[in-house]
Order: C-alpha cells, then sequence, then structure tokens
C-alpha cells in the first residue's frame, strides 16, 4: 500500500523538493501545511500516514505542533525538518515525540530512508 | 533562511577560530590526528552549514579545505610547511570569504587559492599508510567490559535481563551525529537499559568520536528484538548485535557483593531512573540568546533594583509589622541575588579576545624575523562583555608593541646571552572586584635613551634633561603624541600610541601600569573592573545636589579644619601626614562658586588622578552605594567631569563624577 504523507514547512520552495522527493518514492502527499496550525487541523482531518515537520515557522513553531499531534494521536509517525545548528531543537522535538529527523539541505535518499524507516 | 543567519554568522566565525587555533597547534606538531579530525569537522562544518544557507561559494571552498584535511587526516599527504601556510593562506581567504558573505558584498576572486589547493592535492607527497589492521572484531566485548560491568551484567541476568555488546556505524556524512545518537539511545532504551557506551555518553554528545560506538545492553528481549529495534533508527551503516555470555549461577565475588547489588539494583530497579539520566546528559548546556534580549533584561534588573532601595527607603519610616518587615528583607535578598545572578549573565570569559592572539603573533614574529613564544594563561577568567569588546585592541596593540619593540632579533639576543627564542606572556586573573590582565615579555625593556631622545624631538623635554629614571621614561610613554617607533612601521604604527591604550583603560574604569628592567623585560599591567553596570561609589553632597565618586579612586576621606589649607604658589594644597596634597573646591570645579568654609571642620576626599593624589572640598559625606550606571542622554553628549547618572533610593538623581577631567575642567 501507499502511504499518506503530510508535507509541513513554511516555504513553498521547500514543500516543493519534498513533494517532488516523496512521491517519486511511492508515497502519496495528501496534504501541505504552512505553519504548525495548519498542520494540527489537517492531521485531523486527514489522517496522514506519515508527516514532515519544519521547525521553525511562523503562527506556530514544530515543536509546539509535534506536541499537539502526539496529544491528539500518541502513534503519529512525525519526522522532524531543521537546519545545521539547531541541535537543541531537534532534540526537543524527539522528545516531544518526533520518530526521526532530517537536516536540511535535504539528501533525497535521506528524505526516503527516514520516510520508510517511519512508516515501518 | 534568514532566521538561521546570525546563528550561522556566530557559529561560522567559531568554527573559522576553531581552524585557526588547530592550524596552529598543527605547525607545533605536524602529525597530531586529533587535531586534524578537529579540523576536518570544522571544515565540513562550516561547508554543510553554508550549503544551507544557499552560500554556494563559501560551501565550494570549504569543500576544498575539507578535501586537503582529509588528505592530511588519511596520511596521504604530509603536513609540512607548504601545506600548512597554504593552509593559512586558505583559512585568511576563508574569513574574507566569509565576512564578504555575511555582509552581502560582492565576493572576491579566490581561484588563485583554490588552485594552490588542487596543486597540493595531485602533486602531494603521499606517506606510505601504515598498516594498522589488527581488529580484532570478537574480542571487542571482552576488552571493553571491566570487572564492575561485569558483576553488574551478572546481578541483571539473576533478574532475567539478557546482555548485549552492540556495535554501531553510523553513515558517512551523517549530520548530527549526536542528535543520531540520541535517537538510538531512545530506540534501545524502549525495550532495555544502556549500561555503558564506548565512548562515553559526554563524547558521543560532543560529537568526539568518527562514525563507530559501542554499547552495553540489557534488556529482556532477545537478540532479534533488538536488531529490529536497531533496523529501525535512520543512517546506520552497520551495527552487530553480540550477545554478552551471562550465567547467574556464577557467583558474585563477595568483596563486591554488597556495593553491587546496591549499584545494580539502583540501574536496574527503575529504568526510568537510567533513562533519566542518560537523557539529562543529552540536553544541550548552552542556550544561544541574543545580546539585545540580555541587555534588555540587565536593565530591567537595574530597575528593579534601584525599586528595591526606593521601596527600602520609604518602608524606614513606616512602622511595620514583623511580617511585612521579614517580606521586605526577602525582596531585599532575592533582588540581590537577582542582581549579581544577572550581572553574571553578561560575563564571559576573556578567551575570545586571547584566541586570535597566537595566529598574530605567529605573523607579526615572521615579518620581523623573530622567535618568538606566546603563552597564554587564564583564559577562562569572566569579565563584562562590554569590557571584553573594548579591551581587545589595547591588548593588540601592546602586544604588537612587545613583539616590534620589546622582543629583540634572534642573533641580538644570543648575543645578549638569552634563548634565541622570545617569550610574551599574556595572563588574566581575578583580584578581589577586579580582573588583572598582564601583557610581559622578556625583551630588552624600555630603552631609556630612545625615550629621552624622542621626548625632546618631540618637545616633551627640555634638549638639556638630565637622565630619566624608568618610571619617568614610562610616564613619557604614556603621554598623548609620544609614539617611540622610529619610523612608521606596519606594526604598532596605526595611529594608536600608549596613551590611546591609557585612555581606553580609563574609560572602562580602569588603570594601567608599566614596569620595565632593561635587558630583561617589560610588563604591563590593566586592572580593570568586573562590571560597568554596577559600581560602588561614595556619595557625597555638594552645593544641596548630591554626587557620586567611584570607590576605586578614592584612596580616604577626611575632615580638616581650616587652618590645615595652606596655600603654595596661589594654589590651595593640604597637608596630610607630612605629605602635601594639591586641594580642589568640588563646588568651584563644577561651576558653582566658591564652598564657603564655614565650618571648623571640613569635609576632603582624597581620590587617585593618573597616580597622583588630589584632595577635593565637598560640603558632606553621605554614604557608600552600590549605584547602578545610567549614560547621559545623547542630547546632552559628552560631559567633561561627569562619567554618567544615577537614580538614588529616594528618587533623585545623583551625577557621577570623573575625577581626571573635571580637575582640568576646574583649573
Amino acid at each position: 500500500m501507499s502511504y499518506r504523507v503530510l508535507i509541513t514547512d513554511d516555504t513553498a520552495f521547500m514543500r516543493m523538493n519534498l513533494r517532488k522527493v516523496v512521491e517519486k518514492s511511492g508515497f502519496e502527499v495528501v496534504g501541505e501545511a504552512a505553519d504548525g496550525e495548519e498542520a494540527i487541523e489537517q492531521y485531523k482531518r486527514l489522517r496522514p500516514d506519515l508527516v514532515t515537520m519544519d521547525i521553525t515557522m511562523p503562527k506556530m513553531d514544530g515543536i509546539t505542533a509535534i506536541k499537539e499531534i502526539v496529544k491528539f494521536d500518541p502513534d503519529a509517525r512525525i519526522i522532524v525538518c531543521s537546519a545545521m545548528g539547531q541541535k537543541p531543537m531537534v532534540i526537543e522535538a524527539i522528545n516531544a515525540g518526533a520518530k526521526d529527523f532530517l537536516v536540511k539541505p535535504f539528501d533525497p535518499d535521506r528524505v526516503i530512508e527516514a520516510l520508510k524507516k517511519a512508516a515501518g | 533562511m534568514d532566521e538561521f543567519r546570525e546563528i550561522f554568522e556566530a557559529e561560522a566565525r567559531e568554527y573559522l577560530q576553531s581552524l585557526n587555533d588547530s592550524l596552529l597547534a598543527l605547525e607545533a606538531n605536524n602529525s597530531d590526528r586529533a587535531v586534524l579530525d578537529d579540523m576536518f569537522r570544522a571544515a565540513h562544518s562550516l561547508k554543510g552549514m553554508a550549503s544551507t544557507m544557499g552560500f554556494e561559494q563559501l560551501a565550494h571552498f570549504t569543500h576544498q579545505m575539507e578535501n586537503i584535511l582529509d588528505l592530511l587526516r588519511t596520511g596521504e599527504l604530509s603536513a609540512n610547511s607548504e601545506v600548512v601556510n597554504a593552509l593559512f593562506k586558505s583559512i585568511d581567504t576563508l574569513e574574507i570569504l566569509l565576512e564578504q558573505t555575511i555582509n552581502d558584498e560582492e565576493i572576491d576572486d579566490f581561484r588563485e587559492v583554490i588552485s594552490l589547493l588542487e596543486e597540493l592535492m595531485t602533486n602531494g607527497k603521499i606517506i606510505a599508510k601504515e598498516e594498522d589492521q589488527e581488529r580484532l572484531d570478537t574480542s571487542g566485548a571482552e576488552k571493553s567490559l571491566n570487572d564492575i560491568d561485569q558483576d553488574v551484567l551478572k546481578q541483571a541476568a539473576t533478574q532475567g535481563y539478557n546482555g548485549y555488546y552492540i556495535t554501531i556505524v553510523l553513515k558517512e556524512n551523517t549530520l548530527l551525529k549526536s542528535v543520531r545518537v540520541y535517537t538510538i539511545f531512545q530506540a534501545l532504551e524502549s525495550a532495555g537499559i544502556i549500561i555503558k557506551a564506548i565512548p562515553s555518553v559526554e563524547d558521543l554528545e560532543e560529537e568526539k568520536f568518527d562514525r563507530e560506538f559501542s554499547l552495553v545492553y540489557v534488556s529482556t528481549e532477545t537478540r532479534s528484538i533488538v536488531e529490529e529495534v536497531i533496523e529501525r533508527v535512520s543512517e546506520i551503516e552497520s551495527f552487530k548485535v553480540e550477545a554478552i555470555p551471562l550465567d547467574p549461577s556464577e557467583t558474585v565475588r563477595p568483596e563486591f557483593e554488597e556495593a553491587e547489588q546496591e549499584a545494580a539494583a539502583t540501574s536496574l530497579r527503575s529504568p526510568n531512573d537510567v533513562l533519566q539520566a542518560s537523557r539529562t546528559q543529552f540536553v544541550d548546556k548552552f542556550v544561544r540568546v541574543e545580546t539585545e534580549r540580555l541587555d534588555a533584561l540587565i536593565n530591567l534588573v537595574g530597575e528593579l533594583v534601584i525599586s528595591r532601595t526606593q521601596v527600602l527607603e520609604m518602608a524606614k519610616y513606616l512602622d511595620g509589622n514583623e511580617q511585612q518587615r521579614n517580606a521586605l528583607t526577602q525582596l531585599d535578598k532575592v533582588t540581590t541575588d537577582l542582581q549579581y545572578a544577572s550581572m553574571k549573565l553578561r560575563m564571559v570569559p576573556i578567551r575570545q579576545v586571547f584566541s586570535r592572539f597566537p595566529r598574530m603573533v605567529r605573523d607579526l614574529a615572521q615579518e620581523c624575523g623573530k622567535k618568538i613564544n606566546l603563552v597564554l594563561s587564564g583564559e577562562d577568567t569572566e569579565l563584562d562583555r562590554s569590557l571584553v569588546n573594548q579591551i581587545g585592541d589595547p591588548l593588540v596593540h601592546l602586544i604588537r608593541n612587545s613583539v616590534d619593540h620589546g622582543i629583540e632579533t634572534p642573533e641580538a639576543r644570543i648575543r645578549a646571552g638569552k634563548d634565541e627564542q622570545g617569550t610574551i606572556n599574556v595572563g588574566a586573573r581575578h583580584e578581589g572586584g577586579y580582573v588583572i590582565i598582564e601583557v610581559s615579555d622578556d625583551g630588552n625593556g624600555i630603552d631609556v635613551e630612545r625615550v629621552k631622545k624622542r621626548a625632546i624631538e618631540k618637545g616633551l623635554l627640555p634638549a638639556d634633561s638630565q637622565e630619566l629614571s624608568i618610571p619617568e621614561a614610562v610616564e613619557l610613554l604614556f603621554t598623548p603624541g609620544f609614539s617611540t617607533a622610529e619610523k612608521v612601521s606596519d606594526i604598532s604604527g596605526r595611529g594608536v600610541g600608549m596613551d590611546a591604550v591609557k585612555t581606553v583603560v580609563e574609560s572602562l574604569s580602569g588603570s594601567i601600569e608599566m614596569f620595565s628592567e632593561p635587558g630583561k623585560g617589560s610588563t604591563i599591567q590593566i586592572r580593570l573592573p568586573l562590571t560597568l553596570a554596577i559600581i560602588k561609589t561614595l556619595l557625597v553632597e555638594c552645593q544641596e545636589d548630591v554626587y557620586a565618586i567611584p570607590i576605586q579612586s578614592i584612596r580616604e576621606n577626611l575632615h580638616v579644619s581650616l587652618e590645615d589649607i595652606k596655600t603654595v604658589q596661589r594654589k590651595q594644597v593640604i597637608v596630610v601626614r607630612e605629605e602635601i596634597i594639591p586641594l580642589f573646591d568640588l563646588a568651584e570645579c563644577l561651576g558653582f562658586g566658591q564652598t564657603e568654609m564655614k565650618n571648623d571642620l571640613l569635609s576632603v576626599i582624597i581620590v587617585d588622578v593618573r597616580g597622583e593624589k588630589v584632595g577635593f572640598l565637598v560640603d558632606q559625606l553621605i554614604g557608600q552605594q552600590e549605584i547602578v550606571i545610567k549614560s547621559l542622554s545623547e542630547i546632552l553628549g559628552d560631559v567633561p567631569g561627569i562619567a554618567g547618572a544615577a537614580v538614588l533610593g529616594d528618587g533623585r538623581v545623583a551625577l557621577i563624577l570623573d575625577t581626571g577631567t573635571i580637575i582640568k575642567q576646574g583649573v
């Protein structure tokens, strides 16, 4: 079966990039969110199998969104996306329930690996 | 990406500094593998950061550096002087490149350096690799378990745990290795307990490992389930789970039994504790905060301190009950603690300034053909951030002076019977409420004759002057407009003389002294207050206004009677313990006219002004108080004689006197 993925990033550029990689690896992108609030709303509505979550976003940051989504669904499979130098935030995200992390700029192979591992 | 720019800038500069430091270490010991690893990591991290930010040229350049460093690391290239010089050159280029990138300026052409690096890579001397392939794959487990581990494992076995020795190799190019390790720890701890990590958890956290690490792990799960758990984590190139054979029936050695049972119990009774322990170790010890936010906080604390004083002042006139008094005492204590805690936030180690000296001295020494060993000490000494920022340039100047004028050429040193290599010591330490920074060299000391000649040329001394004493020569060096450099050399002739250094130090409420011994060297000692934000002052009253004098400049205060005041050459003086001290009337200095000298006893404060004792006549002494310095607004600008202002506990404003400039003003 094909896994359903929700992409969260505040830049359309990054969302586009991720969509390309996700689709190439045979997954289905069911939604794109531009901030934490949108991600929570879409998660509840779409119930995706996997979520990619940027950390720094307007309105609501990724870490808060991860906490909210995990509160709603403790089995949520979220991959946090960070830039270099955000180590403390990545650790916070993992403590909040993120299953894996990706570091920008994304290496497509890494993205695919993370998706597959998180999908289990 | 803009939000990461600041982090990027700060970290990139740190990496650049560490590259510089490492390269100096490498130059001293050209086969130090750990140093090469550090450099490689720094270049690698820089490259990653630059490409994340989309700074392609920066990424490209660091990539080339990384390649060279990798060859050095693997031993395919040896760190000879040609290579080291090329690396120095590329670090310089990198610095320029980084600044230009950060400031969005046009980027200089750096192809020349790139081709230099490429040339090195192709022509580099290939060194025969030493074969050190004696890797003992199977005995890893036994090798890294000590007796205590063994006993803990045995104890675990009695409670139904299986022991595993896990070796994990991360993928090449794994980013944020420590976080990756953290996710592995998390995954494993969902099914068991990690007893030991090799290298240690701290080293893993600080990424002091290459790609491979091992864990001693106990779990009630089977080996295949443990493997499945690891399998689910990303970026693992390979791993191996070996069962550690445990025989629960084997007796624990009696002498260890009790202690070990305890140890085993604490680690095994509640897996959560262990989890918690390893997790807390992983949380970062530092938080990066914008300095602006920090300053805002410290300012608010300053305001709070003032309010606290006001409240306490008011409370004096109220007959509160015990409860209210206790509450006020508590408020007082907590505010004071908060004040000190926030002051500490501003404190940074002086290392920030010192770290640029080794490279500077190396380059300068090479330029002058001198051999110099720079010894730094007390780099961890902390002082106020604003002081650190401002003391850098004066120190650079002092060190330049030592290299340029102090240390002799190797030939001259040998002739003088000294080691051909000169030494410059730069050190910092705390002493009371002060930070002492010393720059000393074992060079030739002050050339008194040259100072005299120069002073005469400059019209600072009459042509027929007598022989100068060393203190007199020092005094001249600090005089504005004096510079001993015969020709304006590139090194110390940058338009700043010792007098400029002195001015900066004094503007920071500090003092500077110089000691010199002919033929043996010179020492310059700078004394700075720990912080500029809050100072201890003596409050005095003059013409019904309150003024604050920084306590560090006060020698003593005394009461004199009218007849103690004498007039010498139309200037007033007082005689204290047979010493004649010039006396100034504060009111007159401030332009308020003369103080009426009707009292029998007059209050006089003796202060240090440029090493001389000077007395000030005031109306009344009020007492000591710590005050938070506020600068005068820009509308007022720089008022000579006034260093700033402070709000007192009762709401009055006290002007802070700058005793040094007020005399010039008043005379």
